[in-house]
């Protein structure tokens, strides 16, 4: 009797603490203050340390020779912390397009003056609490012109109202998210293809192909996520394609045969989602070993990744992914000319060329060409204003649609939300990455039905 | 409702919750016979998964064979556990009291974490599987419902060991006198049952059949993460308590039950919303969990005492 009562406060007290863990594990994901307090306290130190020489070589090199004076441009880059990979493709992205800039297109034309072009940064250590007192300082100390955003949607919403407070034009080249520029600012800019319009171009390129296609929505229960969704949603009304079943799944989502199952007895012929690379990765290999007989599969994320194709191996071919510029996109002048819109920027081979020299060797991802692209949008805006006036340049933003070699730049007027950018479809065929869509950057003609998919 | 889509996740449900059956019975041994509420549950089930994943992915052996590898595994780890951890702490002892009870349960506790940080420094946290193997062809259809074969595999493994460790517990002496020393220790000892043979053979049994589900449950989930012992480890508490403490069967029923309380949830959940199906469904089984330690705590198949 009595041996039985102890254990029964063992399982309460158990339970207390696997409670415990739960709670722990919670807290641990969402960013502990005590935490962020001590980071930030000592990063102080190591920036102020670092910025001080940076930014007095760009004081002395102002006003060369030839140049009626130098626009400044401010950001921040992720050079530490999660961020550090993808910063460094961004800041190498940043330096070729001012290479460009000054030595080939001979500096900014603003009305008859030329000018040269600089960058002044700071490492963000991709913490947003660094960012707005970075972009505070770039603003106030070093009276930058014009600035561009941080990397990730996370760390450009923390800047943007520092931008917006001080009537400074920033341009994003990192921030997909939608919400950005649904809170109502003036000055902030996009050159990416938000959230909604990644999987945007695949369905285009089913309706194209399969104007009968039934598609299956499965994606993970996530902010990106199910932005992407909801634009593939709203596009497969706008082209009449079957929505046959629309599913989100858990966060860490291991084991999809229910809901595959439910697709498969909903009659679904294409399948399109994902979220991460583990869930995504999940996703195709169950569909592929569970028979489903699929004509056309878009994932985001994950078959980008070579792992993708490593650990699918034939059942990777067919796949599609949408990406914001992969290397071998055709743009070009010839293509803008038949579009009716001018050209800007180096051509891709220019392009490849450029980031060769300046990275020592490396070739460019599309984070690299986002922060290309993003400058080169920019000084467009700035010819185009004949002034270094953010209300001015910001006007003249509107009047931009030009091609580049990142595609096409036309933002929506009132909000700057990216309108002309269309993400490209990238197809693994035959074990390879080929782009597929659309046409004026295509590599390859895309394969529809996926054979090694529905034929089995 | 839509019937077929009903069938779908029943018939899922109930090939999970099998696994989570077997993957509580080690749990609910140890708990039963030693008092050791193993909290390492979770990761000693991961044990078995990386076992195979390393023998399949480093040395290109079949993941049958890995299967195999994590139940010897399982018994050696079972064998090290109980004389580095739990036998100064439960196995000499004759009366387990409720210190005794909170030190185990602090080893084991100490013990998760070691391994799980062990886990995430040699594995990452990468998913990791067997690829695209399967066991003859890929997948079978079953009322309605395509199921992976893999799938299959793992419940019939898992339903053959449930039935030999139910048979050794009911017809072998040494079965007999785990479940004598389960119902009186004293008493048992009394009669000539040598109490630290008795513990150190449960736990070599209840950590090799934990380590051995690590296998089913990578079968089931095609790949996994460390994460996924936070998955498995509540769960198996669940099934213990439903099933009743040291219950082989029990707990296999409470498995099941627990698997088809998840798929029928999951169902009517979705009808509402299909966004938040899946964690209302997950929640049901703790909601369960709570109802059962209010209305008959020693489980379904547990002795009053």
């Amino acid at each position: 009797m009595r041996r039985y009562g102890v254990s029964k406060y063992v399982t309460g007290l158990v339970f207390l603490i696997i409670g415990l863990l739960v709670g722990a594990g919670i807290a641990m994901s969402s960013p502990g203050k005590t935490v962020t307090k001590t980071v930030t306290q000592s990063s102080v130190v190591t920036v102020t340390k670092t910025i001080t020489p940076a930014a007095q070589t760009t004081t002395k090199t102002s006003k060369p020779s030839g140049f009626a004076g130098t626009i400044y441009i401010g950001t921040t880059i992720s050079l530490k912390g999660k961020f550090a990979h993808e910063g460094e493709y961004a800041l190498n992205g940043f330096k070729v397009a001012i290479k460009w800039l000054n030595d080939v297109h001979g500096g900014i034309k603003v009305g008859d003056k030329v000018y040269k072009v600089e960058l002044k940064y700071y490492d963000d250590e991709s913490s947003s609490q660094r960012v707005p007192e970075l972009y505070s300082k770039l603003i106030t100390e070093d009276k930058v012109n014009f600035l561009l955003a941080p990397y990730s949607s996370g760390l450009t919403k923390a800047a943007a109202p520092v931008a917006e407070q001080n009537k400074i034009v920033m341009v994003s080249h990192g921030g997909a998210s939608d919400s950005i520029f649904k809170q109502g600012y003036k000055y902030i800019v996009q050159t990416l293809s938000p959230a909604s319009t990644y999987l945007r171009s695949v369905v285009d390129l089913i309706a194209e192909k399969d104007p009968n296609a039934k598609v299956a929505l499965i994606y993970e229960n996530a902010a990106f996520a199910a932005t992407v969704a909801q634009g593939a949603k709203d596009e497969i009304q706008k082209k009449g394609l079957k929505l046959v079943y629309e599913k989100p799944y858990e966060k860490g989502a291991t084991e999809f045969g229910s809901i595959i199952n439910e697709a498969m007895a909903a009659g679904a012929d294409v399948l399109l989602g994902g979220g991460h690379f583990a869930d995504g990765t999940a996703l195709v290999q169950q569909a592929w070993q569970l028979g489903w007989k699929l004509k056309g599969i878009g994932i985001i994320v994950a078959p980008a990744l070579a792992e993708f194709k490593q650990q699918l191996k034939d059942a990777a071919n067919g796949v599609m992914y949408p990406a914001q510029w992969a290397i071998g996109v055709k743009y070009s002048p010839e293509a803008a000319k038949k579009l009716g819109i001018e050209w800007f920027g180096p051509t891709n081979e220019e392009y490849l060329e450029l980031y060769k020299q300046v990275s020592g060797g490396g070739t460019p991802d599309y984070h690299a060409a986002e922060a290309t692209a993003a400058v080169l949008h920019l000084a467009k805006a700035i010819e185009v204003a004949g002034s270094l006036d953010s209300d001015a340049v910001r006007a003249a933003f509107n009047k931009v649609d030009i091609m580049t070699f990142f595609g096409r730049l036309k933002i929506d007027p009132a909000t700057g939300l990216q309108v002309g950018h269309q993400m490209v479809v990238v197809q693994w065929q035959s074990g390879e990455k080929k782009i597929v869509y659309p046409p004026e950057a295509a590599q390859a003609s895309p394969i529809y039905p996926a054979e090694n998919w529905y034929k089995r | 409702m839509d019937l077929s889509i009903l069938a779908i996740n029943l018939v899922n449900g109930l090939l999970w919750g099998i696994i989570l059956g077997f993957a509580a019975v080690g749990l609910t041994l140890l708990w039963g016979v030693m008092k050791v509420v193993n909290l390492a549950q979770g990761e000693v089930i991961l044990l078995g998964s990386y076992v195979a994943i390393i023998l399949f992915t480093q040395y290109g052996l079949s993941p049958l064979v890995g299967g195999l590898a994590a139940l010897l595994v399982g018994l050696v780890a079972g064998f090290l556990i109980y004389w580095a951890l739990l036998h100064k702490l439960v196995g000499k002892v004759e009366r387990i009291t409720l210190k005794i009870e909170m030190s185990t349960l602090l080893a084991m506790f100490a013990l998760s974490i070691a391994l799980l940080n062990f886990y995430y420094y040699a594995f990452g946290s990468e998913p990791r599987g067997f690829g695209l193997w399967s066991i003859g062809v890929p997948y079978v259809r079953v009322l309605d419902t395509t199921i992976r074969t893999n799938i299959l595999l793992a419940d019939a493994l898992a339903l053959i060991s449930v039935a030999i460790v139910y048979l050794f517990l009911d017809r072998t002496i040494l079965g007999k006198s785990i479940r004598a020393v389960m119902q009186d220790a004293q008493a048992a000892s009394l009669v000539g049952i040598n109490p630290v043979k008795i513990k150190l053979l449960t736990t070599v049994i209840g950590i090799g059949l934990t380590v051995f589900s690590g296998f089913m449950v990578l079968l089931f989930e095609a790949s996994v993460t460390p994460e996924i012992a936070h998955k498995y480890a509540p769960l198996s508490f669940v099934v213990v308590v439903l099933g009743g403490l040291g219950s082989v069967v029990g707990s296999l029923v409470a498995g099941i039950i627990i698997g088809l309380i998840y798929g029928f949830s999951k169902v009517v959940v979705s009808l509402f919303n299909p966004r938040i199906s899946d964690p209302v469904a997950l929640s049901t089984a703790f909601i369960v969990l709570i109802l059962i330690l209010l209305f008959r705590p020693e489980g379904i198949f547990g002795r009053k005492r």
